[in-house]
C-alpha cells in the first residue's frame, strides 16, 4: 500500500496553527449542546415545510379542506406542531442563527463569498458553471410553481432560502468541529516529539490541507472586515518617500531600518509630533526613538500627504542628498 | 533642483488605522519585509504580476518567504496613493521551493513556475526565485537566507548558468553545503534548459537531473516541452514529499 502522502511543519508553525484555529473557534463559540438544537432546528425546518406542501396540496386538490379528510387533518397537525418546535428552537439555536446571519451581511457588504460558501482551492471555472446552471434551474423551477399558484411559490421560495441559511450554518459547524479535531491532533503533536520548539513535524497532507482550508476562510474574513473598515474609516495622511531615501534606509542595519520604517507608517497617522522641530520653509525633523536618525518630511495639511525627503542625524546634519519637492498632481 | 519626478515613486502610501498595530504584531523580519514590499509597490503596483490577485476592489499581493498577504487598494486619481487594508502571515504554508538561474533563462523560470502554479495555490508549495528581492534590498543576504531555509532548491542549468560568477560563488556553495546534510537539508534537483556541460559541475550529480540531460528543454518542440514540463512539475513535488519526510 502506498505510503500517505505528508507535508512538514515546523513546530512556530504548528503553534500559529493552533492560535488560527483557536481564534476560529472563537469567532463561533456554539457548544456541543446548542449543535444538538441544531440537529433537531433542521428537522423541525423540514417537517414543517413538508407538511405545509402537503397541506397545500389537499387545498389545491379540494380547494378547501373538506370535513372528514384525514390526511388534511393530520398535515394540519403537523404543520402546528413542528412550527411550534420551528418557533421554540428559533430561540434555542439565537446564537448560531445570529452568528450566520453576521457572516451573511459581511460577505453581501464585501462581495467576499468564500465566507459564506466552503473554501475552494482549485479552478473557479467548472464551479461557477454548476452555480449557473443550478441557480438557472431553480428560478425556471419557482417561476413555473409561481405561475401554477402562488400557494406553491411562496412557501417553496421561503423553503429555498431557509435551506440556503441551514445549509450555510451546518458548514459552519462542520467547520467548527473540524478546527476541535485538529486543535486535539496539534496540540498533541506539539506536545509529543522532541524538544519544544525545535525541528519539524511532517503530517499528513490531507490534514495540512483541512488546517489550510480552515486558515484560509479566517483570514478571508478577516480580510473581509478589514475592507469593511476601509470604507468607513479615515487614513490619515499618505506618505510619499524619496527615492533617496528608501536608498538611505537600505543601507543600514535592519534593527535600524525597522524603527524608522515604524516611525515613517506612526507618521502617516498623525499630525506632526510632539517632539518633532518645525524648521523654515515649512519643514519638520522627526527625531526616531533608539537611534541617532530623524525624518526629515514636509506636510500638506490640504492634501493630506507628507513627503518625506530625507533622512537626517539627529546631531542637525542632513543626508547629503539634496531635498527635492515631491511632485503635485 | 534635482528632478522632482525623478525622485519620489508614483504613488503615496495610507495605511488604515488597524494595520499598523497588525504589522507590529508580526515577527521583526516580516515587518521589515512588508514595508520593504510596500515600498516597491508604491513605485510600481504592477511590480510583481505573478504574485497580485484581484480580490474584490483590493488587490491581495501574497509573498513567498515570509509568508505574507498583503491587501491593497490603488487610487488612480491624482495624487496617486495606494492603501494598505491588511497584512497577515500565514502559518499553514507549504515548503519553500528555491530556483537559481540565470538571467538568460527567463523564460523557463517562468514555464516552470506556470507548471507549479496548482501546488502553489494549494498552499502545498512557495516558490522563491530573485524576483522577490527588491531595488535597494542587501540582496546577498536575501539570497542566503532564502537559501539556507529552502526545502527544495531548482537549477536551471544551461551555459549561462554555468558561466555565472555570482551562482558559482553565491548560490551553489550554501545549496551544496545544505544539500550533504542528512538533517535539515535540501533536496536539490537540476533541469537541463539549454545544451551545456553539465558535466563541468561534478557536485551536482546527474541523477538529480529532472528531465533527460542529453535533452535539453530548448531543444525540444512545444508539446514535447510541456509534456517534459509536467513530468518534471511531479518530481519536484515528489522531492518535496522526500524533503517532508527526512529528519527536520
Amino acid at each position: 500500500m502506498a505510503e500517505p502522502s505528508r507535508t512538514v511543519l515546523s513546530r512556530e508553525q504548528i503553534r500559529q496553527a493552533l492560535a488560527v484555529l483557536r481564534e476560529e473557534q472563537q469567532a463561533h463559540p456554539i457548544s456541543a449542546a446548542q449543535r444538538r438544537f441544531f440537529v433537531w432546528y433542521r428537522i423541525s425546518v423540514w417537517l414543517f415545510f413538508i407538511s405545509l406542501f402537503l397541506l397545500i396540496g389537499c387545498l389545491v386538490r379540494f380547494s378547501e379542506i373538506p370535513r372528514g379528510d384525514v390526511w388534511a387533518v393530520i398535515f394540519f397537525a403537523l404543520l402546528v406542531v413542528s412550527f411550534l418546535a420551528v418557533l421554540m428552537l428559533f430561540f434555542l439555536n439565537i446564537k448560531l442563527i445570529f452568528y450566520t446571519g453576521r457572516e451573511f451581511r459581511l460577505a453581501l457588504k464585501t462581495k467576499l463569498w468564500q465566507l459564506a460558501t466552503q473554501m475552494h482551492t482549485g479552478r473557479r471555472w467548472p464551479r461557477r458553471l454548476m452555480v449557473g446552471i443550478g441557480a438557472f434551474l431553480l428560478v425556471t423551477l419557482l417561476a413555473a410553481a409561481w405561475i401554477i399558484h402562488p400557494y406553491v411559490g411562496i412557501p417553496l421560495a421561503v423553503a429555498l432560502l431557509t435551506f440556503i441559511f441551514l445549509r450555510f450554518a451546518r458548514r459552519r459547524l462542520d467547520m467548527l468541529a473540524n478546527s476541535e479535531q485538529l486543535v486535539a491532533y496539534l496540540t498533541n503533536l506539539d506536545a509529543g516529539e522532541g524538544p519544544a520548539g525545535i525541528g519539524h513535524v511532517a503530517i499528513p497532507t490531507g490534514v495540512f490541507e483541512e488546517i489550510g482550508a480552515i486558515e484560509d476562510i479566517h483570514i478571508q474574513r478577516r480580510r473581509a472586515k478589514a475592507i469593511n473598515e476601509s470604507r468607513h474609516s479615515g487614513h490619515g495622511y499618505a506618505v510619499v518617500k524619496s527615492r533617496a531615501m528608501i536608498a538611505d534606509i537600505a543601507k543600514l542595519d535592519e534593527a535600524s531600518q525597522l524603527k524608522i520604517e515604524v516611525r515613517i507608517a506612526e507618521l502617516a497617522s498623525e499630525s506632526p509630533p510632539a517632539e518633532a522641530t518645525l524648521e523654515p520653509g515649512g519643514i519638520w525633523r522627526v527625531p526616531v526613538t533608539e537611534t541617532p536618525y530623524e525624518i526629515v518630511c514636509r506636510q500638506d495639511q490640504a492634501a493630506r500627504r507628507i513627503d518625506l525627503l530625507s533622512l537626517g542625524q539627529s546631531d542637525g546634519t542632513f543626508s547629503p542628498r539634496p531635498i527635492v519637492e515631491a511632485p503635485r498632481g | 533642483m534635482a528632478d522632482a519626478t525623478n525622485e519620489f515613486p508614483s504613488y503615496g502610501i495610507r495605511f488604515q488605522k488597524s494595520v499598523l498595530e497588525k504589522i507590529s504584531q508580526l515577527s521583526p523580519r516580516a515587518q521589515l519585509e512588508v514595508y520593504r514590499v510596500v515600498n516597491e509597490l508604491a513605485e510600481d503596483p504592477n511590480r510583481f504580476p505573478h504574485r497580485v490577485e484581484s480580490r474584490e476592489g483590493c488587490l491581495v499581493y501574497g509573498h513567498p518567504d515570509p509568508p505574507l498577504e498583503i491587501t491593497y487598494r490603488i487610487t488612480d486619481t491624482d495624487p496617486k496613493f495606494m492603501t494598505i487594508v491588511d497584512v497577515v502571515e500565514r502559518a499553514v504554508v507549504g515548503a519553500l521551493v528555491v530556483v537559481s538561474y540565470s538571467h538568460k533563462d527567463v523564460k523557463w523560470r517562468d514555464e516552470l513556475r506556470k507548471f507549479l502554479k496548482p501546488h502553489v495555490r494549494q498552499k502545498r508549495i512557495r516558490i522563491w526565485d530573485d524576483t522577490a528581492i527588491g531595488a535597494g534590498e542587501k540582496w546577498r543576504e536575501e539570497i542566503k537566507r532564502a537559501f539556507g531555509s529552502a526545502n527544495v532548491a531548482i537549477l536551471l542549468m544551461s551555459p549561462d548558468f554555468l558561466e555565472s560568477d555570482f551562482i558559482a560563488q553565491e548560490e551553489l556553495p550554501v545549496l551544496l553545503d545544505r544539500a550533504k546534510k542528512k538533517e535539515g537539508g535540501v533536496e536539490l534537483r537540476w533541469i537541463a534548459v539549454r545544451p551545456s556541460d553539465f558535466e563541468l559541475q561534478p557536485e551536482v550529480a546527474a541523477d538529480q537531473a529532472l528531465n533527460e540531460p542529453k535533452r535539453p528543454l530548448s531543444t525540444l518542440r512545444k508539446p514535447a516541452w510541456e509534456t517534459e514540463l509536467t513530468n518534471v512539475a511531479r518530481k519536484i513535488m515528489a522531492a518535496v514529499e522526500k524533503a517532508a519526510a527526512s529528519p527536520g
